[in-house]
Protein backbone atom coordinates (compact mmCIF):
# COMPACT_ATOMS: atom_id res chain seq x y z
CA UNK A 1 0.00 0.00 0.00
CA UNK A 2 1.33 3.42 -0.91
CA UNK A 3 0.47 6.48 1.11
CA UNK A 4 -1.43 9.36 -0.80
CA UNK A 5 0.81 12.20 0.36
CA UNK A 6 2.73 14.75 -2.89
CA UNK A 7 5.54 15.10 -1.65
CA UNK A 8 6.50 17.67 -4.23
CA UNK A 9 4.32 20.38 -2.53
CA UNK A 10 5.45 19.19 0.97
CA UNK A 11 6.19 22.74 2.95
CA UNK A 12 10.01 22.81 3.69
CA UNK A 13 11.72 23.20 7.33
CA UNK A 14 12.36 25.44 9.17
CA UNK A 15 10.58 28.44 8.40
CA UNK A 16 13.20 30.52 9.95
CA UNK A 17 11.21 33.65 8.75
CA UNK A 18 8.04 32.63 10.74
CA UNK A 19 9.05 31.58 13.87
CA UNK A 20 10.96 33.53 16.53
CA UNK A 21 14.15 31.82 17.46
CA UNK A 22 14.00 30.26 21.31
CA UNK A 23 16.57 27.73 22.77
CA UNK A 24 14.72 24.20 21.51
CA UNK A 25 14.61 25.61 17.78
CA UNK A 26 18.06 26.58 17.68
CA UNK A 27 19.82 23.42 19.40
CA UNK A 28 17.66 21.41 17.05
CA UNK A 29 18.96 23.58 14.20
CA UNK A 30 22.23 23.50 15.61
CA UNK A 31 22.42 19.54 15.39
CA UNK A 32 22.31 19.20 11.88
CA UNK A 33 24.49 21.95 11.18
CA UNK A 34 27.09 20.15 13.76
CA UNK A 35 26.19 17.04 12.08
CA UNK A 36 27.29 18.06 8.61
CA UNK A 37 30.40 19.70 10.86
CA UNK A 38 30.67 16.13 11.74
CA UNK A 39 30.60 15.43 8.54
CA UNK A 40 33.89 16.99 7.99
CA UNK A 41 35.34 15.49 10.89
CA UNK A 42 34.88 12.10 9.23
CA UNK A 43 36.22 12.87 6.35
CA UNK A 44 39.29 14.98 7.87
CA UNK A 45 39.59 11.53 9.42
CA UNK A 46 39.32 9.36 6.46
CA UNK A 47 42.38 11.15 4.77
CA UNK A 48 44.24 11.20 8.00
CA UNK A 49 43.58 7.46 7.82
CA UNK A 50 44.75 7.11 3.96
CA UNK A 51 47.87 8.85 4.03
CA UNK A 52 49.05 6.73 7.15
CA UNK A 53 48.16 3.98 4.84
CA UNK A 54 49.95 5.06 2.07
CA UNK A 55 53.38 5.19 3.96
CA UNK A 56 55.59 7.50 6.19
CA UNK A 57 56.49 10.10 3.47
CA UNK A 58 52.92 10.72 2.21
CA UNK A 59 51.81 10.91 6.18
CA UNK A 60 54.21 13.12 6.80
CA UNK A 61 53.67 15.68 3.81
CA UNK A 62 49.50 15.19 4.12
CA UNK A 63 50.44 15.92 7.73
CA UNK A 64 51.43 19.61 6.70
CA UNK A 65 47.84 20.14 5.16
CA UNK A 66 46.07 18.08 8.36
CA UNK A 67 47.54 19.67 11.42
CA UNK A 68 50.60 21.86 10.25
CA UNK A 69 48.71 25.42 10.21
CA UNK A 70 47.19 27.59 12.23
CA UNK A 71 43.71 27.15 10.45
CA UNK A 72 44.22 23.51 11.33
CA UNK A 73 43.66 24.05 14.80
CA UNK A 74 40.36 25.76 14.51
CA UNK A 75 38.67 23.11 12.41
CA UNK A 76 39.83 20.63 14.13
CA UNK A 77 38.77 22.27 17.58
CA UNK A 78 35.11 23.41 15.45
CA UNK A 79 35.32 19.73 14.45
CA UNK A 80 35.42 18.25 18.24
CA UNK A 81 32.61 20.58 18.94
CA UNK A 82 30.72 19.44 16.79
CA UNK A 83 31.00 15.89 17.26
CA UNK A 84 30.30 16.76 21.00
CA UNK A 85 27.13 18.41 20.28
CA UNK A 86 26.05 16.05 17.94
CA UNK A 87 26.59 13.50 20.45
CA UNK A 88 24.90 15.40 23.35
CA UNK A 89 21.71 15.86 21.23
CA UNK A 90 21.22 13.16 19.82
CA UNK A 91 21.24 11.37 23.22
CA UNK A 92 18.67 14.30 23.97
CA UNK A 93 16.59 12.77 21.08
CA UNK A 94 16.65 9.52 22.31
CA UNK A 95 16.13 10.36 25.90
CA UNK A 96 12.81 12.29 24.30
CA UNK A 97 11.55 9.04 21.95
CA UNK A 98 11.15 7.39 25.43
CA UNK A 99 8.84 10.14 26.49
CA UNK A 100 11.06 11.31 29.17
CA UNK A 101 11.77 15.19 29.27
CA UNK A 102 9.04 16.44 27.15
CA UNK A 103 7.81 19.07 29.48
CA UNK A 104 8.76 22.59 28.54
CA UNK A 105 10.67 23.74 31.44
CA UNK A 106 12.68 20.36 31.34
CA UNK A 107 13.52 20.21 27.40
CA UNK A 108 14.78 24.40 28.04
CA UNK A 109 17.21 22.98 30.54
CA UNK A 110 18.17 20.08 28.34
CA UNK A 111 18.80 22.46 25.44
CA UNK A 112 21.20 24.64 27.02
CA UNK A 113 22.92 21.54 28.72
CA UNK A 114 23.80 20.03 25.31
CA UNK A 115 25.36 23.43 24.50
CA UNK A 116 27.09 24.35 27.69
CA UNK A 117 28.45 20.30 27.83
CA UNK A 118 29.52 20.47 24.19
CA UNK A 119 31.56 23.54 24.53
CA UNK A 120 33.17 22.13 28.02
CA UNK A 121 34.08 18.85 26.35
CA UNK A 122 35.06 20.24 23.11
CA UNK A 123 37.70 22.30 25.48
CA UNK A 124 38.60 19.40 27.90
CA UNK A 125 39.54 17.22 24.67
CA UNK A 126 41.16 19.75 22.94
CA UNK A 127 43.21 20.38 26.16
CA UNK A 128 43.77 16.93 26.61
CA UNK A 129 45.09 16.36 22.97
CA UNK A 130 47.13 18.89 23.28
CA UNK A 131 49.09 17.74 26.40
CA UNK A 132 49.36 13.94 24.79
CA UNK B 1 -17.41 -8.08 14.93
CA UNK B 2 -15.51 -5.91 12.36
CA UNK B 3 -12.33 -5.91 11.35
CA UNK B 4 -11.22 -3.25 13.55
CA UNK B 5 -12.84 -4.62 16.77
CA UNK B 6 -10.61 -7.35 16.87
CA UNK B 7 -7.13 -7.65 19.19
CA UNK B 8 -4.64 -7.00 17.09
CA UNK B 9 -1.93 -9.64 17.98
CA UNK B 10 0.66 -7.38 15.73
CA UNK B 11 3.61 -5.99 17.12
CA UNK B 12 3.29 -1.87 16.98
CA UNK B 13 6.05 -2.27 14.61
CA UNK B 14 4.21 -4.36 12.23
CA UNK B 15 1.65 -2.27 12.68
CA UNK B 16 3.72 0.75 11.09
CA UNK B 17 5.00 -0.74 8.30
CA UNK B 18 4.37 0.26 5.05
CA UNK B 19 2.93 3.42 6.42
CA UNK B 20 4.17 7.35 6.10
CA UNK B 21 4.76 9.40 3.17
CA UNK B 22 7.66 7.27 1.79
CA UNK B 23 5.48 3.77 2.92
CA UNK B 24 8.67 3.04 4.88
CA UNK B 25 7.02 2.73 8.52
CA UNK B 26 9.35 3.03 11.30
CA UNK B 27 12.16 1.76 9.07
CA UNK B 28 14.23 4.83 8.93
CA UNK B 29 13.23 6.14 12.71
CA UNK B 30 14.71 2.53 14.03
CA UNK B 31 17.50 2.61 11.44
CA UNK B 32 18.82 6.23 13.46
CA UNK B 33 17.85 5.61 16.56
CA UNK B 34 20.27 1.73 16.67
CA UNK B 35 22.95 3.79 15.13
CA UNK B 36 22.57 6.72 17.68
CA UNK B 37 23.22 4.15 20.64
CA UNK B 38 25.84 2.73 18.96
CA UNK B 39 27.74 6.20 18.20
CA UNK B 40 27.01 7.25 21.71
CA UNK B 41 29.23 4.35 22.59
CA UNK B 42 31.73 4.75 19.87
CA UNK B 43 32.15 8.24 20.02
CA UNK B 44 33.59 8.57 23.55
CA UNK B 45 35.81 5.74 23.13
CA UNK B 46 37.34 7.20 20.11
CA UNK B 47 37.96 10.72 21.46
CA UNK B 48 39.64 8.73 24.54
CA UNK B 49 41.20 6.55 22.49
CA UNK B 50 42.16 6.69 19.22
CA UNK B 51 41.56 10.84 18.85
CA UNK B 52 44.86 11.35 20.59
CA UNK B 53 46.95 9.42 17.76
CA UNK B 54 45.23 11.93 15.25
CA UNK B 55 48.22 13.99 14.41
CA UNK B 56 50.87 12.44 16.18
CA UNK B 57 53.90 11.14 14.36
CA UNK B 58 53.82 7.94 11.60
CA UNK B 59 55.64 5.35 13.64
CA UNK B 60 53.31 6.12 16.78
CA UNK B 61 49.91 6.11 14.44
CA UNK B 62 50.52 2.92 13.26
CA UNK B 63 51.52 1.34 16.82
CA UNK B 64 48.56 3.07 17.93
CA UNK B 65 46.04 1.84 15.30
CA UNK B 66 47.14 -1.74 15.42
CA UNK B 67 46.45 -2.53 18.89
CA UNK B 68 43.66 -5.13 18.88
CA UNK B 69 41.27 -2.64 20.86
CA UNK B 70 41.91 0.66 19.09
CA UNK B 71 41.66 -1.18 15.78
CA UNK B 72 37.93 -2.60 16.45
CA UNK B 73 37.34 1.03 17.97
CA UNK B 74 38.71 2.57 14.82
CA UNK B 75 36.36 -0.08 12.67
CA UNK B 76 33.20 -0.08 14.72
CA UNK B 77 34.06 4.03 14.12
CA UNK B 78 34.00 4.01 10.69
CA UNK B 79 31.55 1.51 10.20
CA UNK B 80 28.58 3.54 12.68
CA UNK B 81 29.43 7.30 11.57
CA UNK B 82 28.79 6.42 7.57
CA UNK B 83 26.16 4.42 8.46
CA UNK B 84 24.67 6.87 10.93
CA UNK B 85 25.81 9.71 8.08
CA UNK B 86 23.83 8.15 5.59
CA UNK B 87 20.82 7.60 7.55
CA UNK B 88 20.52 11.21 8.64
CA UNK B 89 21.62 13.02 5.39
CA UNK B 90 18.23 11.63 3.79
CA UNK B 91 16.43 13.49 6.53
CA UNK B 92 18.59 16.81 5.11
CA UNK B 93 17.51 16.06 1.57
CA UNK B 94 13.47 15.40 2.54
CA UNK B 95 13.40 19.01 4.03
CA UNK B 96 15.31 21.74 2.49
CA UNK B 97 15.93 20.14 -1.08
CA UNK B 98 13.35 20.59 -3.98
CA UNK B 99 11.65 17.42 -5.08
CA UNK B 100 13.32 15.73 -7.76
CA UNK B 101 16.75 16.59 -6.51
CA UNK B 102 16.59 15.55 -3.28
CA UNK B 103 15.85 11.81 -4.87
CA UNK B 104 18.69 11.94 -6.67
CA UNK B 105 20.80 13.45 -3.28
CA UNK B 106 19.83 10.76 -1.49
CA UNK B 107 20.97 8.13 -4.01
CA UNK B 108 24.27 9.59 -3.76
CA UNK B 109 24.65 10.00 -0.99
CA UNK B 110 23.69 5.99 -0.28
CA UNK B 111 26.49 4.88 -2.34
CA UNK B 112 29.05 7.82 -0.85
CA UNK B 113 27.99 6.48 2.62
CA UNK B 114 29.19 3.15 1.09
CA UNK B 115 32.36 4.17 -0.43
CA UNK B 116 33.51 5.97 2.43
CA UNK B 117 32.81 2.90 4.63
CA UNK B 118 34.41 0.74 2.17
CA UNK B 119 37.69 3.36 2.18
CA UNK B 120 38.04 3.60 5.83
CA UNK B 121 38.35 -0.45 6.31
CA UNK B 122 40.33 -0.65 3.82
CA UNK B 123 43.39 2.55 5.28
CA UNK B 124 42.83 0.27 8.25
CA UNK B 125 43.51 -3.16 7.14
CA UNK B 126 46.28 -1.82 4.83
CA UNK B 127 48.17 0.09 7.81
CA UNK B 128 48.03 -3.87 9.76
CA UNK B 129 49.35 -5.31 6.81
CA UNK B 130 52.43 -3.42 6.42
CA UNK B 131 52.68 -3.18 10.18
CA UNK B 132 52.52 -6.79 9.78
CA UNK B 133 55.25 -6.59 6.88
CA UNK B 134 57.27 -4.51 8.80
CA UNK B 135 57.52 -6.99 11.47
Amino acid sequence: MTADVNRGNRPRSPHLSIYRPHILMVSSILIRITGNGSTVGMLLVLWWMLAAAAGPETYAAHSEWLFGWWLAYIVWFGVIWALWYHMLGGIRHLIWDEAIGLELETAEKLGWTIVAGSVLGAVLTSVLLLIF
Amino acid sequence: MSTSDRPSFQTDRKRATGKGSLAKGAEHQLEVTYSSYAMATVVVLFLFCVAPLVGAPYETVVEGLTRPFNFVIMGLFVVSTTYHWRSNIRKVFEDYVPHGFDFAGMIITYLLGWFFCGLGLFALVKILIASMIAG
